[in-house]
């Protein structure tokens, strides 16, 4: 029987995968654990391995096609297996896969049409449906073509509760997916603007990026709260402790965004409605405090995430962060160091930027955006002009879950961290 | 008439001490059963005797004399072929075998002696016995003290086997075990001896054979053993958050297991998952997962999933014995397949 290899889930909110090359092709002997294609997923891209030892019979999605995770990309089968029906050794375009745009074939002339159109079940791909048991016996006993329904089930299988769900259409199954170009699963593929499709015309990472920033922008009611913080005391901490510790403490604790980002962990501690998500009508609050950190790359941006970052001081939290963003740069993330952040920290001090209003990665609640240091002419106690370094903070946050005033406590929770910064090594 | 909750350990004690008022055939026999009884240094703390490794026996020497509890020489293959024999001869032996590990000793009485000489004798010659034996991880006892092999005993035709998850079945399980004609292997998870619960006080029994559902659910159904009940209602919880009614089964008797309560509860639930903290291969749980599919295919609505110990040996440290036995966590990760959609679906 063949195995089917299928696109696989890579984080929290990856809904479909891009094929960006295969390196097989049909009638290729593998082995369980080769690498047979790569795949452009959430920010990176990954390489697909062979979940078992065979010949691939059949390549159902074509180099930059999108494919929904675990709907199947290709077959394993056995050296004699006849490539599944519906396939053949050399494929054409299949209407349940997509063309993406090509170098050569310019964006706007190709929309992108989404795999999961509901007239062309992902099942159904290599020719064969995956139906429990218990789903085929009530669609038999319903009278019902289960050949028109999309499975919810584990590997794509069709389930008692997609039939008891499933409304027969009147179209037939198949009619091209014109009449619906946006894929139900992916509400955050489309914007109000009828026919507009989020990434359109991009592709890889840039596309992963457009199509994200359009749900948050779209699933978000953001409100963007912005204040300068004193750091003499932790520029004085910093320097104080720097003269004492300088050799063991070469891996980046002590570096200003070390320091920011433990008096943001703390902050969240206090702060639990702060450190969550929400996504599909669901509102988690998460116990660990996982920290994304934004780092920009020459071709797009990514956040690495330093989880359970509330156990660790300012060593361990100064390796994670200096490690995971040199990993990023060389592109070496693995898919669970890429995920999961329950708050993110994002900086565009390096270039003299001071306040901004970024945009929340979402499922997440807020964002905090630090700006360049500012020197700034104050009076002090004794009405004398003094300089003082102020660090300019922009904490945006989705006002569906939080409200202003909760807002600014949270912001003022990090500055009074960041201004009696001993309290970030207690 | 109601009183405080007593442990698990407790409820044993009880009922062995109940079975033997009642029937005086009934004797107890095993090493230091009675362990120190009369010893001057426990007689100067007032103590009366040890009552075995965990001290489940405590009391019992001195209520019946040496005669019914008798300490026997670190020798299981000596006084289990000797409790094998005073069976088929008319007495009712309850024997304990310390730690379940500790079979291989005496595995011949049971399996090529005492398991099949009803068989042998077409009926004439019955076997009253009861092995109470301990199982389980989760005490840092290391591999030959820790492991779970109630499915060992399981797989023997003609013998039966029960593992209580509570105090109240504990003492309920136990007085039908002595009362049972046949062997019963009675396996007591170490672990467990300190839970306390509601036990009656007098003489009662619990069904061999019998299941129990320990919370009825319509959307998924858990079948459990022993501790692994705590386990399943945990997880039951954690589903509910997600407006997903679990059923949840204690199996009570892991041979013969009820087939009827699991496969009924199959049959409306549609999704499976088998928590059992033996090893996955050729067990109890696999044995579960192929009757339900094979005799309720057509109402499974997924694969029937097990989530098990791995196939090793307990491990000592206890970091990677809490890794060994299954979790809240590990259930929700290994079982995805049939709980997710179930999220999304509800959602």
């Amino acid at each position: 029987m063949a195995t089917a290899i299928v696109m696989p889930k890579l984080g929290l909110t990856m809904t479909e995968g891009t094929v960006v090359s295969w390196d097989k092709q049909v009638g290729d002997a593998v082995k369980e654990g080769d690498v047979l294609a790569t795949i452009a997923s959430e920010k990176l891209t990954y390489d697909v391995e062979a979940p078992a030892s065979g010949v691939i019979t059949e390549i159902v999605a074509q180099e930059g096609d999108e494919v929904p995770i675990k709907a199947p990309i290709g077959y394993i089968g056995a050296a004699d297996e006849a490539p599944a029906a519906g396939g053949s050794a050399a494929p054409e375009p299949a209407a349940a896969t997509t063309t993406a745009t090509t170098p050569s074939a310019p964006a706007p002339q190709v929309p992108v049409t989404p795999v999961q159109a509901p007239a062309a079940p992902s099942t159904t791909e290599g020719g064969r449906i995956f139906i429990t048991p218990l789903a085929k016996k009530i669609a038999a006993d319903k009278g019902i073509d289960y050949t028109q329904i999309q499975g919810t089930g584990g590997h794509g299988r069709i389930t008692r509760r997609d039939v008891a769900n499933f409304t027969p259409s009147a179209q037939p199954a198949t009619q091209p997916a014109a009449a619906a170009p946006v894929a139900p699963a992916t509400p955050a593929a489309t914007s109000g603007v009828p026919g507009y499709v989020a990434g359109a015309g991009l592709t890889g990472m840039r596309q992963v990026i457009a199509k994200n920033m359009m749900h948050s922008v779209q699933t978000t009611a953001t409100v963007t709260l912005q204040r300068r913080v004193n750091i003499t005391a932790l520029m004085a901490f910093r320097s104080e402790l720097k003269g004492k510790f300088a050799e063991p403490l070469a891996d980046g604790q002590l570096s200003l965004t070390t320091l920011l980002a433990r008096a943001v962990i703390l902050a969240l501690q206090a702060t639990p409605e702060m450190n969550a998500w929400y996504q599909d009508g669901t509102y988690t609050k998460v116990e660990d405090v996982n920290i994304g950190l934004a780092v920009g790359l020459p071709d797009g941006l990514i956040v690495p995430v330093v989880k359970q970052a509330q156990n660790m001081n300012l060593t361990l939290l100064g390796r994670g962060l200096k490690d995971k963003a040199s990993r990023a740069q060389d592109g070496k993330l693995k898919p669970d160091e890429y995920t999961g952040s329950t708050f993110t920290i994002t900086n565009l001090g390096h270039e003299h930027i001071e306040y901004f209003t970024p945009i929340i990665n979402s499922p997440e609640i807020g964002i905090l955006g630090v700006g360049a240091l500012q020197q700034q002419l104050v009076l002090d106690d004794q009405q004398k002009v003094i300089a003082q370094p102020e660090l300019p903070l922009s904490l945006t946050f989705d006002h569906q879950i939080i409200d202003g005033q909760q807002a600014a406590v949270f912001l003022d929770k990090i500055a009074n961290y960041l201004q009696a910064p001993y309290q970030l090594i207690l | 008439m109601s009183r405080k909750p007593i442990t698990f350990m407790q409820a044993i004690n009880e009922g062995l001490t109940q079975a033997m008022e009642k029937d005086d055939r009934v004797f107890i026999m095993g090493e230091d059963v009675a362990g120190g009884a009369k010893v001057k240094h426990l007689a100067d703390k007032n103590e009366d005797s040890w009552g075995g490794v965990f001290g489940v026996t405590k009391g019992l020497m001195p209520k019946f004399g040496r005669e019914r509890v008798i300490d026997t020489p670190v020798s299981e293959m000596g006084y289990m072929g000797a409790a094998v024999g005073a069976a088929i001869t008319g007495l009712r032996p309850v024997p304990e075998l310390m730690f379940n590990d500790f079979v291989g000793f005496c595995l011949d009485t049971i399996l090529a002696q005492g398991s099949k000489m009803r068989y042998m004798f077409g009926g004439k010659a019955k076997v009253p016995l009861t092995i109470r034996t301990t199982h389980g991880a989760g005490a840092s006892g290391a591999a030959q003290h820790s492991g779970s092999y109630y499915g060992l005993f399981a797989s023997i035709p003609g013998v039966k086997v029960v593992v209580p998850s509570n105090p109240y079945d504990a003492k309920g399980l136990l007085l039908a075990a002595i009362e049972e004609d046949n062997i019963v292997v009675f396996s007591e998870d170490k672990t467990l001896y300190g839970m306390k619960g509601d036990v009656p006080e007098g003489y009662y029994t619990v069904d061999i054979g019998k299941a129990t559902i320990t919370r009825a659910g319509t959307d998924l159904s858990i079948v459990t053993i022993g501790k692994m009940v705590q386990v399943a209602e945990a997880v039951a919880d954690e589903l509910a958050k997600s407006d997903i009614q679990v059923e949840v089964i204690d199996l009570r008797t892991v041979a013969p297991w009820d087939e009827a309560t699991v496969i009924q509860s199959v049959q409306k639930t549609g999704r499976l998952i088998v928590i059992d903290e033996a090893h996955p291969r050729n067990s109890t749980a696999t044995d579960i997962a192929a009757v339900v599919t094979d005799k309720a295919f057509d109402y499974l609505d997924g694969p029937v999933k097990r989530v098990t110990a791995p196939e090793t040996p307990v491990p000592f440290a206890s970091n990677l014995e809490q890794l060994y036995m299954p979790s809240v966590k590990r259930v929700l990760d290994e079982a995805s397949e049939i709980i997710d959609d179930l999220k999304v679906v509800k959602a």
